[in-house]
């Protein structure tokens, strides 16, 4: 073997990546070549010298507080967000949710008694606009006569 | 399942704090390579910035949670190789003509010797040494982060190892000598 190969498996021992067959080849050649020697000791030289790097003390502020302003420009981002529907679905939306509401209306005059008073009996909730409440009746009951005081 | 993936696991479900321990982990890592790689402080910390925001905003895109360190790597490697391209190959750390002292070397002023002849390495050959001699990742994870293959890792590790040594053997000659 060359001593260009024999260096490769001088890298591939530095590594650990080097199986027992070619190591013993390795050493038996390492053993009267002092230039492959000399490769493997610069080699391992440079892997033991380690130099303590130390971090720069600000950069934690730093880094956290760009990470802090860009997860309040994403939170913020999802509330301002616009959505865009295509007229024929909003069409659509408009015309279900009038009829809902004169459904829930004829519903709650049929159902009127004179016990009954006025306060909400359906909230839409639609994600991101504020509840919309329709009026109707409904009869008191214990659990509900606590709000109308 | 390890203490280190559940911390993955929590930040890609969008646990901030699970974050900030990742972060305090792996920040010295990300300082190194990219202070290795460029050979500035500045540059440095601007590499740590950026990878650690662009990891934060592409946490869905972590496919394997257990190759976190290797996933923040690749992000910094490519953020170097972007400002050395842009800088036209000029590093801090490519002084092709800076003086190597041959003689009486301390342990600080070998350090310095070593981190310059790395500094005039080729890119794709100092991110090879840096990763593997400085990160001590595996080919495997050398590959991972270089999107290169096992066997160009370990080409590439020659390479740069002969480079090196062509580098430093009259000085570190000089050193052996009485």
């Amino acid at each position: 073997m060359s001593c260009h190969e024999q260096q490769q498996n001088a890298s591939g021992f530095i590594d650990g990546e080097l199986d027992p067959a070619r190591q013993a080849i390795l050493f038996a050649h390492l053993a009267g070549c002092t230039e492959c020697q000399s490769f493997m000791e610069t080699s391992m030289r440079i892997r033991d010298r380690h130099e303590d790097i130390e971090y720069p003390a600000d950069l934690d502020e730093t880094v956290l507080g760009r990470l802090m302003r860009a997860r309040e420009i994403r939170v913020a981002g999802f509330w301002r967000r616009r959505v865009v529907l295509p007229v024929p679905a909003l069409a659509a939306a408009a015309i279900i949710l009038i009829f809902l509401m004169v459904g829930l209306f004829n519903r709650g005059r049929e159902q009127s008694k004179p016990a009954g008073f006025a306060q909400p009996t359906a909230v839409i909730m639609i994600y991101g606009i504020p509840p919309v409440e329709i009026l109707g009746k409904i009869p008191v009951t214990p659990a509900n006569q606590f709000r109308e005081q | 399942m390890t203490g280190h993936d559940r911390l993955v696991e929590a930040f890609r479900a969008g646990d901030d704090i699970a974050f900030v321990s990742l972060y305090n982990i792996h920040k010295r890592s990300v300082y190194l390579f990219g202070l290795k790689m460029l050979g500035d402080t500045d540059e440095a910390k601007d590499i740590v910035q950026g990878v650690f925001l662009k990891a934060y905003e592409r946490r869905q895109q972590l496919a394997d949670g257990g190759k976190f360190k290797a996933w923040l790597l690749a992000i910094a490697r490519n953020d170097c190789l972007t400002r050395i391209r842009k800088s036209g190959f000029q590093t801090h750390l490519s002084d092709e003509h800076s003086e190597l002292p041959a003689s009486s070397l301390e342990t600080d002023e070998e350090i310095a010797i070593i981190r310059r002849a790395v500094g005039r390495l080729a890119p794709e050959q100092r991110e090879v040494v840096i990763l593997r001699e400085y990160e001590d990742l595996s080919y495997r994870d050398i590959a991972t982060v270089t999107g290169a293959s096992e066997g160009t890792v370990k080409s590439r590790l020659f390479a740069a190892r002969r480079r090196l040594y062509e580098i430093l053997k009259p000085v570190f000659a000089e050193r052996r000598t009485p």
